[in-house]
């Protein structure tokens, strides 16, 4: 079984084993003809250890082929295993089919990279690794050579890269080391008669350009649409300062937020519909400060999947999109080390292996205070931010299954003193400021049985987020949250896999707020000392359990998966069970042309506040969303299959959205303001192209182009109107290329239509508070001016025997474009200015590791 | 929590172009005073406004002129987001409100067209509530329709002011209370002891006798002096929760700049009223204010060479009060 050259790149690899093996039925032809005979098949046995695609390579006629292909289809394998990690590997089997008595057919399986046999004793023994990183470097040739060049011995190392070459005779030679994507080696070494030599050889790699991913054969995947991003290929965008989930911000129909914070504004939907997962749980905090950097280090990701629409039963309570972060494991080779700073922050990371398993771990300290008070200059502000994060790892095989703790943790404070009220609100005087702290422990153990695999995964801890705005706002809520999910997967036969989950998300909670009425998305920001001013002191309990039902049926084996689901969520707090019937569907056009379609429904809780008891209406009904989706996923051209296009369109049906209302209602036999009603409704339609490089050597990137309109609909009779975050066009084109003397360059350009804009206009002059009240246009009428904007990036790394240094230059919006977020208004409201988002703005970093 | 924040960090934290709210360049409407703020069923209060023209030319051009005035008085919706002025809606030439005076219990009164006028409350504005909060608009025009025709164009126009360099609405809520239910004597407007300048030089200035003068700030240095009111020594009442009401400043000037519009009275090493409102504030507030040099002041000052200051002294109950001044140029 020869194992694809390019997984083992990897630090550490392991190639899979066979665990259960299917006879193949001794085709009857060959049988009758008395003829024996071998099939050469290529398998791809994926992350689980199940064969996902198989191809005859040398076919042996006579029926043979077909039989060994429906036998190794039923094959299951303990996974290969890139740094711990399961991953999909190439493979190639040879199915011997030999007429015996019992008329059985064997399997054949040539003998697994590593050692020879001869019978020479062994002078000389070693262990190649690989300059800067330490690595083994498994499969490389060990030859040795006479004085005249000719091969007098030959071996290959082994996984660990360790290699013993036997020879007859001691005396001079040399050995040359060669391995695929590494320098050749040549050594002069002198052998004992006696004792063997042990030596130790460092190959330089040819290059360290580390958006070389490893080749991932397409998995059969559930949903429509999913997007995913390696940690080494995402850690390189220009403009992301290397954090792996603002690179999301340049997937499709993920749209730019205001001051490019990292909200998650995906297809359409508002930013509370969509959410970040770590594990398949909710992440508290998936960015500090709301978008200035995500809270999980991106060294410690393995990747992410951007789902923006049709997700699967296994993620509920959202209607809009879902990013899944992947950890990585700990690195079990031996202790590994990084230390990076830049302008923002610095982190330390170690990983290492422990026992059977590995560890890994990180943290992280901001010192962005320095940076941000260069743009607030306000001769009354003092601003103090900083924020830190941390993560502690540790995988480790347990009773035949595999156990991870992940303890997570983020903590976000500001404050600063504005002692000058602005002339547009007099409330915005006085202390403003957020603290966001979450500690969370994730515990995940899988194992399979036979048939069963099952998972679960608890996550636990507190939650705090506090804040106040001048004198217009105090917030304050604890919480202790327990989530637990459960999840079992059968594979009845071959073709057909059904997934059984049971999903709870419980928190206790205490909350106190004093703050002025909240308003939807299309009532415009006024005078915050206008509006009726709310105070809530509430404590309480939720819990919300879910349960889903899924199926993926290859209908048409290779050709047509379906995937029929169901999903029940009882949301805390509204009346009766949700059911969220969901389909997916695949079917491959031939080659790796796939045609893809989805439907599903999916309700979630009304965001806070618009249905609590005192700060809005409590008989708002759970936000309801259909989702249709239809695309294909192609690598179109043969000869560069490293090219993947990605197009689909879609449509979103939205029911019972919030929105502000002017009313009054009678609630416990008293008539009180209603404040929101849930009569909006809204439609997202439009489509998206991805077209990306995988596994680039020289050049990596991707075109993202999104078309879409999103719209909602206030009440019964209102014309449609843009969204809030409607942006018609997004165009992200990122390209970087890995020149000589290991530098690579990168650049980002972004085109995307302006946010669209309520106009305000003079008012009146509420003369008990001293402010003008103004009077707003038609919601979203105007727009924006478009967003350009040019980011570019330069690495350079420095391979030293044991240690890789590298830095970097990363210069946001390099032509220093003037783009306009937003207005601000004078006090009137009879004149405006625009204001500009970020101006050039340049990050150096360094990075160390071992 | 986080879009008022962003918010907040937008309007607070950007500096701008923009004119300040507390220079005055064109009719302005700067405070609504009501005497007293808070009455009891059919007693009487006496309103005007501080309105303020600059004596050159307007902003836009215009000469100043006499300013007229409309008062009107109708219902506040109780918890509503948006408050519009009172006759926004439905006032036409053809169906103008009936007088205060006649029908006090009319949903939209008229209560007077003088610069200072009298509203007296229905006498059966309570019921059987304990208070209640009346809404007062008042228009400012210098305008040949005046201050009628614009409430008018107002209405006209869905409620949105057509001419609001020449027409100014402002609104104000009057509490109307049963003296028999109160727990707390009746809110009074605040009033401000003083108001004074002090130079660069450390002398002191006083604003509103007429006597201080001022000078050019030299070259293109500026000058800062320092512009300073104290509050009265009852200014600072107690509220029916026991602490204390949350006293403001708005300043005011027709030339040079301020730095900040608006002060609060804190007390000591408070940073927001609210959170030691148990304390009673501090007595004296001021800013800076930034002399012209001479070529900034030519377009901005009379013939006389004086320059206006006003400082508004708020509440936080609808309770204002006012002083004005002025420094003339030094020859």
């Amino acid at each position: 079984m020869l194992v694809a050259a390019a997984a083992a790149r990897a630090q550490q690899f392991e190639p899979p084993k066979l665990i259960e093996r299917v006879e193949a039925v001794y085709p009857p032809e060959a049988e009758r003809a008395g003829i024996s005979g071998a099939v050469t098949l290529e398998l791809i046995v994926d992350a689980e250890g199940r064969v996902a695609e198989a191809t005859v390579l040398a076919p042996a006629g006579h029926g043979f082929d077909e039989a060994a292909l429906a036998a190794v289809r039923q094959f299951r394998f303990e996974p290969g295993r890139a740094d711990g990690k399961p991953v999909p590997v190439k493979v190639t089997y040879r199915y011997a089919f030999t007429l015996k008595a019992e008329k059985q057919a064997t399997g054949d399986r040539r003998p697994a990279t590593g050692n020879e046999e001869p019978e020479a004793p062994v002078r000389l023994r070693g262990k190649v690794i690989e300059r800067g990183t330490r690595t083994p470097v498994a499969e490389a040739a060990v030859i040795a050579v006479d004085a005249s060049g000719a091969p007098i011995a030959k071996t290959e190392t082994a996984v660990d890269g360790s290699f013993a070459l036997r020879l007859a005779k001691g005396g001079a030679i040399t050995v040359v080391v060669a391995a695929p994507d590494h320098k050749t080696l040549r050594s002069k070494e002198t052998l004992g008669e006696k004792e063997a030599l042990t030596v130790r050889y460092t190959l330089s790699r040819s290059s360290y350009a580390m958006f070389e991913s490893t080749v991932r054969a397409a998995p059969a995947r559930e949903e429509v649409a999913r997007v995913s991003l390696e940690g080494d290929e995402v850690r390189r965008i220009p403009g992301t300062r290397g954090d792996a989930l603002a690179a999301v911000l340049n997937l499709p129909s993920v749209a730019r937020s205001p001051f490019d914070l990292g909200q998650l504004v995906i297809r359409g939907a508002a930013p509370g519909e969509s959410g970040a997962f770590l594990m398949g749980m909710g992440i508290p905090n998936a960015f500090h400060f709301g978008g200035l950097t995500s809270t999980f280090n991106s060294y410690l990701l393995d990747r992410f999947d951007l789902i923006p629409s049709n997700f699967s039963v296994r993620y509920g309570r959202l209607t809009g999109g879902i990013v899944d972060i992947v950890p990585r494991e700990g690195r079990r080779d031996r202790i590994h080390g990084d230390i990076k700073a830049d302008l923002y922050d610095a982190h330390v990371l170690v990983e290492g292996p422990v026992g059977k398993g590995s560890f890994a771990l990180s943290a992280r300290r901001s010192y962005v205070d320095a940076f941000l008070g260069l743009f607030f200059s306000s001769g009354s502000f003092s601003v103090a931010p900083r924020y830190y994060d941390y993560q502690a790892q540790l995988d480790y095989p347990v009773a035949g299954g595999k156990l991870k703790l992940l303890v997570f943790g983020s903590d976000d404070d500001l404050a600063f003193v504005n002692r000058t009220p602005p002339d547009a609100d007099p409330t915005l005087a006085g202390t403003f400021s957020t603290r966001q702290w979450f500690h969370t422990l994730f515990a995940s153990y899988k194992k399979n049985s036979g048939r069963w695999e099952t998972e679960t995964t608890l996550a636990v801890g507190p939650q705090h987020f506090d804040g106040a705005v001048g004198e217009a706002a105090r917030f304050n809520l604890d919480l202790v949250e327990m989530d637990a999910r459960f999840e079992a997967r059968q594979r009845l036969t071959p073709r057909f896999k059904m997934t059984y989950g049971l999903d709870v998300v419980t928190d206790y909670y205490w909350v106190s707020v004093d703050a002025p009425q909240q308003t939807t998305e299309e009532v415009p920001l006024g005078p915050l000392g206008e509006r009726p001013h709310l105070v809530l002191r509430n404590r309480g309990f939720e819990g919300s359990p879910a349960v889903y039902v899924q199926g993926d049926l290859w209908a048409i084996p290779e050709r047509l998966l379906i995937t029929p689901g169901v999903r029940a969520d009882y949301l805390s707090g509204y009346e009766g069970v949700y059911v969220q019937p969901r389909l997916m569907s695949r079917f491959r056009l031939r080659g790796e042309w796939w045609l893809k379609a989805g439907a599903g429904l999916f309700h979630m809780y009304q965001q806070a506040p618009y249905a609590d008891a005192v700060l809005g209406n409590p008989k708002l009904r759970a936000e309801q969303a259909w989702h249709f989706t239809v695309g294909l996923d192609a690598r179109p051209l043969p000869f560069w299959r490293a090219l993947r296009v990605e197009l689909n369109l879609f449509y979103k049906d939205l029911r019972n959205l919030a929105v502000t209302s002017f009313d009054n209602t009678q609630r416990d036999d008293k008539i009180v303001p209603e404040r929101y009603s849930d009569e909006g409704i809204g439609r997202v339609y439009g489509g998206d192209l991805l077209l990306k490089v995988d596994n680039g050597k020289k050049v990596y990137g991707w075109i993202s182009y999104t078309l879409l309109k999103s719209e909602r609909k206030d009440r019964p009779g209102d014309p449609w109107r843009p969204f809030q975050y409607d942006q018609t066009h997004i165009l992200t084109i990122i390209a970087g290329y890995h020149l000589p003397w290991e530098i690579d360059v990168g650049a980002r350009f972004r085109y995307v239509t302006g946010n669209p804009s309520t106009a305000l206009g003079p008012g009146v002059l509420d003369a008990d508070q001293g402010v003008v009240i103004p009077i707003p246009g038609a919601p979203y009428a105007e727009r924006l001016p478009p967003f350009i904007s040019l980011d570019l990036r330069v690495d350079k790394r420095f391979t030293f025997k044991s240690w890789i240094l590298s830095v970097y230059l990363d210069v946001s919006n390099v032509t220093n474009n003037g783009n306009v977020e937003g207005y601000a208004y004078s006090y009137d409201y009879t004149q405006r200015q625009a204001v500009t988002g970020l101006p050039v703005l340049p990050s150096l970093g360094i990075r160390a590791s071992f | 929590m986080r879009t008022l924040l962003l918010a907040a960090l937008v309007v607070g934290g950007c500096s701008s172009d923009l004119p300040a709210a507390s220079f005055i360049d064109k009719l302005r409407v700067l405070a609504v005073r009501a005497s007293a703020p808070e009455i009891a069923p059919g007693e009487t209060t006496t309103l005007d406004a501080l309105v303020v023209e600059p004596l050159v030319p307007q902003l836009d051009g215009a000469a100043p002129a006499a300013p007229s005035y409309a008062w009107l008085a109708c219902a506040l919706p109780s918890g509503t987001l948006t408050i519009a002025p009172c006759g926004s809606s439905g006032l036409s030439a053809s169906t103008m409100p009936p007088s205060c005076a006649d029908q006090p219990s009319a949903p939209l009164c008229l209560i007077g067209t003088d610069a200072t006028v009298d509203y007296r409350a229905d006498a059966n504005a309570l019921g059987a509530a304990a208070a209640t909060e009346l809404l007062l608009t008042v228009a400012v025009a210098d305008t040949d329709a005046g201050a009628v025709g614009c409430l008018l164009d107002i209405a006209d126009n869905g409620g949105l002011p057509t001419n609001p360099d020449h027409c100014v609405v402002a609104l104000k809520r009057l509490t109307i209370s049963d003296p028999a239910q109160r727990t707390i004597a009746p809110n009074a407007n605040p009033t401000l002891a003083d108001f004074y300048a002090t130079t660069p030089s450390g002398f002191a200035e006083p604003l509103d006798d007429g006597s201080g003068v001022w000078q050019f700030a030299p070259g293109s240095d500026l000058a800062e002096w320092d512009i300073a009111a104290h509050r009265s020594d009852d200014a600072a009442e107690k509220k029916a929760d026991g602490t204390y009401e949350a006293l403001t400043v708005s300043w005011f000037t027709t030339a040079g700049h301020l730095d900040g519009g608006r002060s609060l009275y804190l007390p000591p090493g408070c940073n927001e009223p609210s959170s030691c409102a148990d304390q009673l504030p501090e007595t004296g507030a001021d800013t800076t204010w930034f002399a012209p040099t001479q070529a900034e002041a030519a377009p901005m000052i009379d013939a006389g060479g004086l320059v206006d200051f006003w400082a508004v002294i708020r509440d936080d109950r609808g309770g204002v009060g006012w002083r004005a001044g002025g420094l003339r140029l030094s020859p």
